[in-house]
């Protein structure tokens, strides 16, 4: 197991150099110098000299090897570099924005597992009842709705229209003066809907894999089994099938995870929510390369550690699973 | 002797054969046929096509047919000709019509005897009015103005087949590229095998949302470019697809027996074992045309899809956004044609899989 771990962290980190690579190409070949954008002054001579000194002091006048090269060597030293925007470290930037979404990203898929986990249950037991078709159609739809198409309606009905939840930033503008109490109320108020944005979607899809899931537990033969040996029936759900069903779905969070980080740049920028997906935007805007680098890096990162996880997870949960 | 039976006409072996075997899509066609909510996917998408192919129809500023000053003018049938390359010298628009200082809204008059055969929906998708912004549905706009008096109906119109085509052009790119990677994979193994489970893991794992947005940087944000990234990006999950179905094939007897017979690689691969490859990897390629809409529209929104002035239901949404408090009708009807379309894919694909997957239909 550990061995595995350790072979599948190295292969991780060829994948990251990978992944670097395309991505320090791509941004490097973006039309436009970040020089130039930032030294645009009144004086064309003005302007060429202060582009000059800025394109030294990125380092935007070496070759793209070299310069790749070093930012790896920055990286292995822990150094994300400095922004192009306003020369702070963009590692604090990054420490910064990482709160905000991976607080919502984890919240969402408790409470998307919570939420999904018995409506799927219910549904398998009570297979082809009214709920299962009710719950069934009804999620069906969800699914198909867009987070960012959710957001802009709930935004309109329920923060515009009826003005019950904020839906702007982080916290309020007197959050400094607020109780304890107060700052937790505000908090929640202004992360319901986007974590609910996040959530919805999952909990459609979870809830049907649930559901096929125990279908097909509850069709094997230690069930009947238990059944027939006089078991009750909500013990042999909740027992016998449910664990079973739970081991698949672990590997979902594989898959989710990186769908989370990634898909967090509208809903972020549409809730104005100071994340990781706002701060790579905001990167792209101001052609920010280190920033843009950093961010990118880091929900790699962060999709590699989720799906090496989620195979853990499988392994620890499911004994008939070993990777030797 | 041999009475004359009844009148059976001997049909050829082929017709009898045909009349046996329907065949793999045959039998799932008939599946297909009897799967209720795959049929009202496919009748969501007829009618999506219908609008996508016969935009011009639906709504213009200009008439369909109409006689001006005693003659016949066609230009809204003739206009979308002349996308075919060299049918301009064939049909042209008429005169007055040509310009786009003519209004023949105004310049049609019943009372000289004019007469014309308008759109559903009279309005261009770029024709602005500064007289009329942010109005709410009328009876003259039926689903309102935009934040520069455009008609929101008639561009939901004209954004219907960028959205279609984005959809399935990225897909097809991706299908491409997906189905040849993927089986040259499953059915080479070896090096070739490592070196694209390499390159499908680092797809994984890169940021696929950020690195479109720093694609379309590199590439002008033209509609092109735009499915022409989508589908770079999108195609792992097919080659993995087909990369196990090849890995299942390639042991069977019939591919054993097209190599003893000496058929090059390309030939079995591409000719005897990717056609029983493609059913599992259809149903994914559906849901990635709903997938493609749904990013496509997500990058309008953003600004980085389809540039202004074209009409997406991103940019739709977009402006309905920018103008949540003063006009919000706008938000609604772009959010509902992205959830009908993205539904209408997810559908299909759902019934694809049911019909297509041996081990779900038994023996019907």
């Amino acid at each position: 197991m550990l061995q595995y771990a350790i072979r599948r962290i190295l292969i991780g980190f060829v994948t990251l150099v990978g992944v670097t690579m395309i991505v320090f190409a791509l941004i490097n070949a973006i039309p436009g110098d970040p020089a130039a954008l930032q030294s645009d002054v009144q004086d064309p001579e003005m302007s060429a000299r202060m582009a000059e000194m800025l394109r030294k002091h990125f380092e935007l006048d070496k070759p793209l090897h070299e310069r790749y090269v070093s930012w790896v060597g920055k990286m292995a030293r822990g150094d994300f570099g400095t922004s192009f925007q306003d020369g702070r470290p963009v590692g604090a930037k990054i420490v910064a924005r990482l709160a905000p979404t991976m607080s919502i990203a984890t919240l969402s898929v408790i409470l998307g597992m919570l939420a999904a986990i018995p409506i799927g249950l219910v549904q398998g037991v009570r297979h082809n009842g009214w709920f299962d078709r009710l719950s069934g159609v009804a999620l069906y739809m969800m699914f198909a709705v867009p987070s960012y198409v959710a957001a802009v309606l709930l935004i309109y009905t329920v923060g515009v229209q009826w003005d019950l939840l904020p839906f702007r930033g982080l916290k309020s503008d007197g959050y400094e003066g607020l109780s304890a109490l107060g700052k937790a109320q505000d908090l929640i108020a202004h992360g319901t809907l986007i974590t609910f944005c996040y959530t919805y979607a999952s909990v459609a899809f979870d809830s049907r894999f649930v559901r096929g899931t125990l279908l097909e537990v509850l069709r094997q033969d230690y069930i009947r089994t238990a059944r027939a040996k006089g078991v009750a029936e909500h013990v042999v759900v909740l027992k016998h099938a449910f664990r079973n069903t739970f081991i698949p779905l672990l590997t979902r969070l594989g898959s989710l995870v990186p769908a989370l980080i990634s898909g967090s740049v509208i809903l972020e920028v549409i809730f104005n929510w100071p994340g990781l997906g706002r701060l790579f935007f905001e990167g792209i805007l101001a052609r920010d390369y280190p920033v843009m680098m950093a961010s990118c890096l880091i929900s790699s990162v962060l999709t590699l550690a989720g799906i090496l996880l989620a195979d853990l997870l499988y392994a620890v949960a499911d004994p008939r699973i070993r990777y030797d | 002797m041999t009475e004359p039976g009844p009148a059976t006409a001997t049909p050829d072996r082929a017709t009898l054969a045909a009349r046996v075997n329907p065949g793999f899509w045959g039998l799932a066609w008939r599946r297909y046929r009897r799967h209720p909510t795959g049929m009202i996917g496919l009748a969501l998408f007829a009618a999506m096509m219908l609008v996508a192919l016969f935009t011009p129809f639906f709504a213009g500023r200009q008439p369909l047919i109409c006689s001006y000053e005693g003659e016949i003018h066609m230009r809204a049938v003739i206009e979308p000709l002349h996308k075919i390359p060299g049918a301009e010298h064939v049909v042209s628009v008429s005169k007055p019509f040509r310009y786009p200082s003519f209004s023949p809204r105004e310049a049609i008059d019943e009372a000289k005897g004019d007469w014309a055969v308008w759109p559903l929906v009279p309005w261009g998708p770029n024709e602005t009015n500064p007289l009329g912004k942010l109005k709410a549905p009328s009876e003259a706009h039926l689903l309102g103005t935009d934040d520069v008096g455009r008609d929101v109906l008639s561009r939901m119109i004209h954004a219907t087949p960028i959205a279609l085509m984005i959809g399935f052009v990225a897909m097809g790119i991706a299908t491409v590229i997906g189905l040849t990677a993927g089986a040259l994979a499953g059915y080479l193994g070896g090096r070739v095998d490592i070196g694209v489970s390499r390159v499908i893991e680092v797809f994984i794992c890169v940021p696929v949302f950020y690195v479109i947005l720093i694609a379309l940087l590199v590439a002008e944000p033209s509609i092109w470019n735009v499915m022409i990234v989508l589908g770079l990006f999108s195609w792992t999950g097919i080659a993995r697809y087909t990369r196990a179905e090849m890995m299942k094939l390639q042991g069977q007897d019939y591919a054993l027996a097209a190599r003893a017979l000496g058929a090059s690689t390309p030939r079995i691969v591409f000719r005897h074992l990717l056609p029983n490859a493609l059913a599992p990897v259809l149903v994914v390629v559906a849901f990635g045309v709903a997938g493609a809409i749904f990013v496509e529209s997500g990058l309008s929104w953003l600004g980085f899809g389809v540039q202004p002035p074209q009409a997406t239901w991103g940019s739709i949404l977009r402006t309905g956004w920018d103008n949540l408090r003063a006009a919000p009708h706008i938000i609604f009807p772009p959010s509902a044609a992205i959830f009908i379309a993205v539904l209408t894919m997810n559908l299909i694909g759902d019934a694809l899989r049911d019909v297509t997957d041996p081990r779900l239909t038994g023996s019907a």
